[in-house]
């Protein structure tokens, strides 16, 4: 893959949603690889925890990014999917694909489940492991 | 029904059993009326109904 365009898009988005996020937004980390949901996104979170918290803010940008120390360490998604069901936007901005790995293990499921009337824009990551062909409709959702 | 936008930039889709943008498709991300743009990304060793959808 071509890595140049990716980094020059991630810079353009992370300079765009930082703008946006200023005034309209929360920047929310994930620190930790395994999927794991308190319902709390602070110092020990998951993406799945970042996910709620951002969908769950009043704010119109959220941006969700990932603590370097996760670098080379790949994430689980083992309990489903993760909703983002937003009528705002987010980013979740990656390292890029050779350095961010997020791995469904467990089950079935895709990795989001997407419903949203803003934009959200997934950035710098490979995406491996997920299943879960004919759920949308069989959850009632269109 | 949702309105919504949908990029993907810089993905790498790897080893995933289907992907598809339509209802009822399945794998990497469901979505739901979305508007998408995905860029800069590359699929391998996907299942059968990999792709853009």
């Amino acid at each position: 893959m071509n890595k140049k365009y990716p980094v020059i898009a991630e810079i353009f988005l992370l300079v765009f949603f930082a703008a946006a996020t200023t005034a309209h937004g929360g920047i929310f980390t994930v620190t930790k690889t395994a999927d794991t949901n308190d319902g709390v996104c602070d110092s020990d979170c998951s993406l799945r925890e970042a996910a709620a918290a951002a969908v769950a803010s009043p704010e119109t940008e959220d941006v969700i990014i990932f603590s370097p120390a996760l670098s080379d360490t790949p994430l689980s998604i083992t309990n489903g999917e993760i909703a983002i069901d937003d009528g705002n936007s987010l980013a979740i901005l990656g390292f890029g694909a050779d350095h961010l790995t997020i791995q469904r293990t467990g089950g079935d499921s895709r990795f989001f489940y997407v419903v949203l009337s803003g934009t959200l824009a997934v950035t710098g990551m490979k995406l491996t492991g997920g299943t879960g062909t004919g759920r949308l409709m069989a959850a009632g959702r269109s | 029904m949702n309105r919504g936008t949908l990029l993907a930039d810089g993905i790498f889709f790897y080893r995933n059993t289907a992907f598809s943008s339509s209802p009822g498709g399945g794998g990497v991300l469901a979505m739901s009326d979305l508007t998408t743009t995905i860029r800069n990304s590359s699929f391998s060793e996907n299942g059968a109904a990999a792709g853009a959808g």
